[in-house]
């Protein structure tokens, strides 16, 4: 068994070398949302361990385990070279092939939430009372910051003038101005985001969007806000903008949502985080 | 002679594996020469990727606390632990995920271990199918991606325990003790070869890691490919009606083998589109049973134990979303 337990041992450090790589590079941040890389850092520790004892135990027979727990069924050569290619394959292309960042032809796919409704009404009747309250008693100018939790955001959002989406509250300022279409009629905007059309648009029209990342970029979801304007028509899809306009309202299949009314879009370059990450738990 | 051939050309073989590992790691990327994949395939390749670093931590408590298991809890300690009668056993079962918070991942090889020392099999298809949802874990990220209308994670947790133990009692009437695992169950299992009982606890956890991590790896293949070339929208629209939603809900969750603590967030993505229920049979079904598991259950399992189980399983989750949909619809 020496000669398989050496492979193994090479597999295994394989592994940890790519997570290493992946880190290192920051490639990682393309494929797992930063909340888990502690467990990355955990999985190539116990990985690069494992695979050291692996090779060091492939050098000691004597050292072999033989019990029933049920590893140890002698196997077809042929298959054990299936399993080892299809642990070869993924360390060889995780090193050799850069990721690629997911662009509008998998939002297609995966279909784009505009804005981010509330699923009742009940609630977002909620947030309008709130803010008539807010509005009467017309709170002090808060400067918006990352630690806030909704209803400061709320309040911080309502008493200024222009709205900037950060990394951090992306959804969370989606999702108040789209329960509050209203109340953020008129105010300007600012955000960042891909160009994505829906077969059916117009040339003045897209979606400013992102991908929003849970744990890996499998659970990627879309979010954006409709914007329109003339500068739109020399933008193709997937090119990375910064937006500012007002904000308006627009009857999009039946629904009143909001939509940016462009004053200046200006190309940027993709940014080195380019989802979005659910920070919040 | 032959063998001693075929070793050493397999330890040739690992050893230039090895040197085309750290020639990829320290020197590719630095020359001009770089390959470049279509990229319809890239991001098969990045799914693909982003599947695999995610669960392997996972697999990897998985498979460790396999083999402390199988080093440290002799059969008769499990045997006092675990209630004797069945019934109670299978509903106790589906609460051992509030104290072990496992994913769906990590369960199966704990679950099999647990199955060899002699747990009764009911009970541990039980736990295997309750923990990855009756857990605080995956309570709180249901909790949070649902905010607006968080009865749904209250009803995922109790759809997920009368699924667990609706499943338990119909495995333990159709098998009863009968042994469900590919390999024997040990009645007294002794370790002569190690004395060392943490290196043997290692060499346990790395030997399974790769029995559970080929499974996993295709798994997570067919997945990348669903995840890139599936139209969902296509998919989403198939079924709308009360009866056909919950099913195509819980078809999707298989294909897209999510974790049981992230597919909440995907799953308040869907929106206005589909009915309480077909979100419940989403979240249900897909953290109990997905395309990449049912690779690892035949791996450990009797084909016809694995086929018995999708089957009551799936109509199980069926049944009790209707149950729900009739119940709280008309209310």
């Amino acid at each position: 068994m020496s000669n398989n337990l050496f492979l193994r041992g090479v597999l295994l450090l394989g592994f940890a070398l790519l997570m290493f790589k992946l880190i290192v590079t920051g490639q990682i941040q393309q494929l797992i949302a930063p909340k888990m890389f502690p467990f990355i850092y955990f999985a190539m520790s116990v990985l690069f361990i494992l695979g050291i004892i692996q090779i060091w135990r492939s050098d000691h027979k004597e050292n072999a385990v033989y019990c029933e727990c049920g590893h140890h069924e002698k196997k077809h050569p042929f298959q054990s070279l299936i399993v080892s290619v299809l642990f070869i394959v993924p360390v060889i292309t995780g090193l050799m092939f850069s990721s690629q960042v997911l662009d509008s032809s998998v939002a297609a796919k995966r279909g784009v939430q505009i804005g981010r409704q509330p699923e009742n009404n009940v609630s977002s009747d909620d947030g309008t009372q709130y803010l008539t309250e807010l509005s009467q008693n017309e709170t002090e100018k808060k400067p918006i910051e990352k630690s806030m939790n909704k209803k400061q955001l709320t309040e911080a959002l309502t008493s200024t003038k222009k709205v900037v989406f950060t990394n951090e509250n992306y959804l969370a300022i989606l999702e108040i101005i789209h329960n509050n279409v209203k109340r953020f009629t008129g105010k300007e905007i600012e955000l960042v985001g891909f160009v994505y059309r829906e077969p059916d648009f117009v040339k003045e029209k897209a979606v400013i969007a992102r991908f929003v990342v849970t744990c890996c970029v499998a659970d990627a979801s879309v979010y954006g806000m409709l914007a329109s304007g003339e500068q739109l028509k020399q933008l193709n899809n997937d090119e990375w903008v910064k937006v500012t306009g007002i904000i308006d309202k627009t009857n999009y299949k039946g629904n009143i949502l909001p939509c940016i009314k462009i004053k200046t879009v200006k190309k940027v370059k993709q940014p080195n985080e380019p989802y979005i990450h659910d920070t919040a738990l | 002679m032959k063998r001693a051939i075929s070793n050493a050309a397999n330890d040739f073989f690992a050893f230039v594996l090895l040197l085309l590992f750290l020639y990829l790691f320290f020197f590719y990327g630095m020359s001009n020469i770089k390959f470049t994949l279509p990229k319809e395939w890239a991001i098969v390749n990045t799914m693909f990727l982003s599947i695999i670093l995610e669960a392997i931590p996972f697999i990897l408590v998985g498979v460790f606390v396999s083999a402390i298991i199988q080093t440290f809890i002799s059969e008769d300690t499990l045997r006092r632990w675990l209630p004797k009668n069945p019934y109670v056993a299978i509903v106790s079962a589906a609460f051992f995920g509030i104290i072990f918070p496992v994913c769906e991942c990590a369960i199966i090889p704990i679950v099999r271990r647990l199955i060899k020392k002699g747990m009764p099999p009911a009970a541990g298809m039980t736990f295997l199918i309750s923990a990855p949802i009756i857990n605080p874990v995956v309570f709180a990220s249901t909790y949070y991606a649902f905010q607006q209308k968080n009865e749904i994670a209250f009803a995922r947790i109790g759809l997920a325990f009368l699924v667990a133990v609706l499943v338990g009692l119909i495995m333990y009437r159709l098998f009863q003790q009968k042994n469900p695992l590919k390999t024997k169950i040990s009645s007294s299992h002794e370790h002569v070869h190690t004395t060392n009982k943490w290196k043997e606890t290692l060499y346990h956890a790395s030997d399974e890691f790769f029995d559970t991590g080929k499974y996993l790896l295709i798994g997570a293949f067919f997945t990348s490919l669903l995840q890139t070339f599936l139209n969902r929208n296509e998919l989403l629209q198939i079924g709308t009606n009360e009866l056909v939603s919950p099913l195509v809900m819980m078809g999707f969750a298989y294909m897209l083998s999510l974790c049981s603590e992230a597919d909440a967030f995907v799953a308040a993505s869907f929106g206005h589109a589909f009915s309480a229920g077909a979100i419940l049979a989403f979240l249900v079904y897909g953290a109990m049973l997905d395309l990449k598991n049912t690779m690892m259950l035949f791996a450990y399992f009797r084909a016809r134990f694995v086929v018995a189980f999708i089957l009551v399983l799936t109509c199980a989750v069926y049944f009790v979303i209707l149950l729900y949909q009739t119940i709280f619809v008309s209310l």
